[in-house]
């Protein structure tokens, strides 16, 4: 099962469109939720207030429910904030009985959650499901010559009761893009948090972080930084001072090497083109 | 979950005769009427036609004019105020339109007295209760336009007119069709979510006494639809409304005649406050609350006729007011809806009129005062109707058809309103046939006005700086309104009331207040010795309990 | 209907508190007329389509609220009842006509619909059943369509808003959807254009002329020689 999340539905829809191209292509096949809402972002992890939880919760239950349709517990996300607040609001509830019977009694008006589902990340689907073997097989043009900074997104990796590799030291971005061919450039700042929201409530911190993340790509020698997040993507690519990068999602470069970069934004597919020094077609 | 039907048991015993003949009547077409045999059902059986239930108005610029006893009743009365004790030097409202009575007319006036240049804050809406609160929103199945191809006015003109018994006055009638379609894309271009195709053309329907689909409908919730949107454009303009302030009476500039103002009572403060403007737009709505012949009514609470009565006093004609329309589908059962409305489009959809014994005997689509004499002779000439639990009689409304017809979830879709409407009290529309008898809905006659929407005076002469719209005119629908049109009507004609209004007030300056024509009229009633104990317009119906009004007394002067 | 003295069976009802007998089977409306009161507020068209009527309710000692118009809602013995005849609002203007039909212009002039936490409050109060959580999300992830079909049988009863933690006034935001829906996202219909012009250009105006002028008898043969589109 797929859960989306807002920012896939609106300005990120070129996320979703690779990474079901891509799914399909791995023989994978995401079905989106039937009735899905917002996970509240991080704003629903405040411990103390319950009623912030109700959101993701309701989506738990909403997978609980198609799940034992599909006779399936396993609910996919592609934005690492909606991984992060789903798998925690999850693993919250497997521990704290008291709080999921409050929430269970609050939700009347849907069946109680029982905890079965599992969150992951389509990342540790491609790394733990389909294996990086098989991503090197469905390769049929190599991104060679791309230098690729892998820009995690810390929501991913952290805490590390949910982060999906080890976070100081993670191998699964770059493990994925040597399977496509590209070389993966370990810069320091792979690891670090992009400001999250801090862009709303004080954007120059934001800008002042993309930058230096920008520049330390740019140092190691990277031409495009690939990302797991929308939220990543965005504060990335605040306008600003140069260097300027592109910032692409790890799908659309998978979709590129897969030889289906039909289903790509026509913008970013020119971007990876000219930087492999190919025509733009 | 399984279906449990809460009908009686007798009441089941003729469903399931009903379920008998479905697929037999599915093909069955039920003859049209003959124009002879539509003469003698009227005569015999409308409740219009009971001579008993009408009389002649002994006073004024329509003496004569025979109407309902309700009717009369309320216009053979004296005023609520004492003029002497109203103090009209102060005045609280200064505008150039004044509009007595916010719904879809009022609305629709507003708006195009704005587009003509009046700026919004010199318009004002005077409405009774809520502004919207009003028949418009409870109107469900749809607005005409001949705006199809294989349509066209001409065509529109001439069902209007059969319809109305060929008493419409012709030159309104024409003004109401050449205007449909440009009223329709008026509503499209504010935002109202008309039923439409995957290519964009409006989905249409037909209705009794229509010879073509040309029902605009937006779902069943056309009204609602409609005066929300109209609402919400007339609230973004900062065009001013005073809610819970009916107008008890004109004002009027002694010499000429001219309409100037009104007095408006606050309901909840019960005080009174003088609205002074250079045109006056006069858009009450209704007599439903009336209970013409002890009818029960779809119309909303406020519909007490407080418009014809209060332009009466002021000099206008009225017409066609011996012309009530009873809905022919009004709900008979359970007893906490009757009277409530089931929209035509149940049958446009294809739901028959089906009696106690599962057998059609009208064609549904007849125009309404056909049918509702053909039910009420079905259930009291041929006693074939069903009787409910409480002695109600009518006749089975067949809806599940309308799911063989047009597929499992019609009903849902398209009828949503019906269908939470019989839910509420357990009964499935989708599965079982709902029971129907005639309600009172529709004030046919009323004030005469021209096609400027300017009300006349007993000779046919406009009377200055007095405009009308919507149901409280008469002559647009003749004797008996057809589905569709008193949604075009209170758009078309509140659109010209605004209009003609904004241009009148253009070289005219505000004018002189006074209540000498209230004095006249009570002169008047006096003089036709018409007792004072009778006063109007009467403002709220009166539903308190008996026992209550009884042991109720008055204990403050005010 | 018999003529001997009918025994009504009658039941307690709670009018604010205050305890009534009213018959059994009467909606809300209609008992607390029974009661005596003559309503100025919360009543309105009396069938459902207004929202005027709005009542929120109690059974007996259960912990549990309902919401019901006060027109289409059957007394029950033991209701303990009051009307929200009104909920405090005030309409933000926008013209329509400068408006893009996206869900950062509904956001922008109704930004605390992001305070959205998915309780569902909203749905479980609204007396015509409505999805209302499910529109608002709707219309948080861009989809206008859908945030319009949700909410359209809404009769801004306002409930929903009352009860609502994060504030937002639904029926208001709605509105503005489904104008923006209708003027914007829905295709416009071409056979009105077309005769529209028609009308324009003076197709009709003979015609129409003439009609107005035709005795009764020409009429009705022009009336019962209709052919009827079925």
């Amino acid at each position: 099962m797929y859960f989306p999340g807002c920012t896939l539905k609106t300005t990120a829809l070129n996320y979703e469109e690779s990474a079901l191209a891509v799914a399909r292509k791995m023989g994978i096949d995401l079905i989106e939720l039937d009735r899905w809402n917002c996970c509240g972002a991080v704003l629903n992890l405040a411990i103390d207030s319950v009623i912030h939880h109700i959101g993701a919760v309701r989506d738990l239950v909403r997978a609980q429910e198609m799940g034992r349709k599909l006779n399936d517990n396993r609910l996919v996300t592609l934005c690492s904030m909606c991984y992060n607040v789903l798998k925690r609001v999850n693993e919250l509830l497997k521990i704290d009985s008291e709080k999921l019977k409050t929430i269970n009694e609050f939700m009347d008006e849907e069946e109680n959650y029982e905890c079965g589902i599992e969150v992951l990340h389509f990342i540790e689907v491609v790394r733990d499901l389909i294996g990086f073997e098989k991503v090197r097989e469905l390769t049929v043009k190599p991104l060679n010559g791309l230098k690729v900074a892998p820009f995690y997104g810390c929501t991913l990796l952290r805490p590390k009761e949910i982060g999906i590799d080890n976070p100081e030291n993670p191998t699964t971005l770059e493990n994925l893009l040597e399977a496509i061919g590209a070389e993966a450039i370990k810069f320091p700042h792979r690891i670090k948090c992009c400001s999250a929201y801090n862009v709303v409530y004080d954007k120059k911190i934001a800008v002042d972080r993309a930058l230096e993340i920008r520049k330390a790509a740019n140092r190691w020698g990277a031409n495009v930084i690939a990302t797991t997040c929308p939220l990543c993507q965005y504060n990335l690519t605040l306008p600003s001072r140069r260097p300027s990068i592109p910032v692409v999602y790890f799908t659309e470069l998978m979709a590129y090497a897969f030889g289906i970069e039909n289903v790509l934004n026509p913008e970013v597919r020119k971007v990876i083109s000219s930087l492999l020094g190919e025509d733009v077609k | 979950m399984t279906y449990e039907s809460t009908y009686s048991e007798e009441m089941r015993r003729s469903i399931e005769k009903v379920e008998e003949t479905r697929d037999r009547r599915l093909k069955e077409a039920f003859p049209r009427i003959s124009p002879e045999e539509k003469d003698k059902l009227l005569k015999e059986w409308h409740p219009d036609y009971r001579p008993e239930g009408k009389r002649p108005l002994k006073i004024g610029p329509s003496k004569g004019l025979i109407v309902p006893h309700e009717v009369a009743d309320l216009i053979e009365a004296y005023p609520l105020i004492d003029p002497s004790n109203i103090d009209l030097s102060k005045i609280d409202y200064d505008v150039d339109i004044l509009i007595i009575g916010g719904g879809g007319a009022g609305a629709s006036a507003a708006l195009w007295a704005n587009n003509s240049g009046i700026p919004a804050d010199r318009i004002l809406i005077a409405t009774k209760l809520r502004f919207g609160d009003a028949n418009t929103k409870m109107a469900q199945g749809g607005i005409q336009a001949a705006d199809r191809p294989n349509d066209s006015p001409i065509l529109h003109f001439i069902d209007v007119m059969g319809g109305g018994h060929y008493a419409n006055k012709p030159e309104l009638v024409k003004t109401l069709v050449e205007n449909a379609p440009f009223i329709i894309k008026w509503l499209e271009d504010l935002g109202v979510m008309f039923d439409k195709d995957e290519e964009g053309n409006m989905i249409e329907l037909s209705g009794g006494g229509t010879c073509r689909k040309r029902l605009h409908a937006c779902k069943d919730y056309t009204g609602l639809e409609i005066m929300r949107v109209l609402m919400d454009e007339v609230l973004n303009r900062g065009i001013r409304v005073v809610e819970f302030s009916p107008a008890v009476e004109l004002l009027t500039e002694p010499d000429t005649g001219r309409v100037t103002g009104a007095v408006l009572w606050n309901l909840e403060t019960k005080e009174y406050r003088i609205a002074r403007g250079k045109a006056v737009i006069l858009t009450t709505g209704g007599f439903g609350r009336l209970h013409i012949q002890n009818f029960p009514t779809t119309n909303h609470y406020g519909a007490t006729m407080d418009g014809v009565v209060m332009a009466y006093r002021v000099g206008a004609r009225l017409r066609d007011l011996d012309a009530t329309q009873y809905h022919p589908t009004g709900a008979a059962y359970p007893e906490q809806i009757v009277g409530l409305l089931v929209t035509e489009k149940v049958r446009g959809l294809g739901a028959q009129l089906v009696n106690a014994d599962g057998e059609q005997f009208i064609y549904p689509l007849e125009p309404r005062d056909v049918v509702a004499a053909a039910i009420i002779r079905e259930c009291y000439g041929r006693n074939k109707g069903v009787i409910t639990p409480t002695g109600m009689r009518g006749v089975w409304l067949d809806t599940p058809m309308i799911e063989m017809i047009h597929g499992e979830g019609t009903i849902k879709k398209s009828l949503a309103a019906i269908y939470r409407m019989f839910s509420r009290f357990g009964i499935d529309p989708t599965k079982e046939p709902v029971l129907v008898f005639p309600t009172l809905h529709y004030m046919n006659g009323g004030v005469e006005i021209n096609v400027n929407a300017q009300v006349l005076n007993g000779r046919g002469e406009p009377i200055l700086g007095f405009f009308a719209a919507g149901e409280v005119c008469g002559g647009v629908h003749g004797k008996n309104r057809l589905m569709g049109n008193s949604l075009l009507e209170v758009t078309v004609f509140g659109r010209i009331a605004g209009i003609s209004a904004a241009k009148y007030v253009q070289n005219v300056e505000p004018g002189k207040l006074s209540l000498k024509h209230v004095n006249r009229y009570v002169e008047m009633l006096k003089e036709a010795k018409i007792p004072p104990t009778r006063k109007s317009p009467i403002l709220l119906p009166e539903y308190r309990g008996e026992k209550v009004l009884s042991r109720a007394i008055s204990l403050f002067a005010i | 209907m018999s003529n001997e003295e009918k025994k009504i069976k009658m039941v307690k009802i709670y009018i604010m508190g205050k305890m009534y007998e009213v018959p059994e089977g009467l909606t809300i409306m209609k008992a607390m007329e029974y009661a005596g009161y003559k309503f100025i507020r919360g009543c309105g068209c009396r069938g459902g389509f207004c929202g005027a009527c709005a009542t929120v309710y109690r059974i007996g000692n259960d912990y549990k609220l309902y919401t019901g118009l006060a027109c289409q809602t059957t007394v029950q013995e033991g209701m303990y009842l009051v009307q929200i005849p009104f909920v405090p609002a005030e309409k933000p203007k926008y013209d329509i006509e400068k408006l893009r039909p996206t869900a950062s212009t509904v956001l922008s002039i109704f930004p605390e619909i992001t305070r959205c936490v998915a309780c569902n409050t909203c749905t479980k109060s609204c007396p015509q059943n409505l999805e209302v959580m499910d529109a608002i999300q709707s219309l948080i992830r861009g989809n206008l369509i859908k945030a319009a079909e949700l909410s359209f049988d809404c009769i801004a009863c306002g409930i929903c808003s009352i009860r609502c933690p994060a504030e937002i006034v639904h029926y208001q935001v709605f509105q503005l959807v489904r104008r923006l829906y209708g003027k914007y996202l829905s295709k416009k219909a071409k056979h009105l254009e077309e005769r529209i012009n028609e009308i324009l250009q003076g197709k009709y105006k003979e015609e129409l002329e003439k009609l107005t002028k035709m005795s009764i008898e020409e009429l009705k043969k022009l009336y019962e020689s209709r052919e009827i589109e079925t």
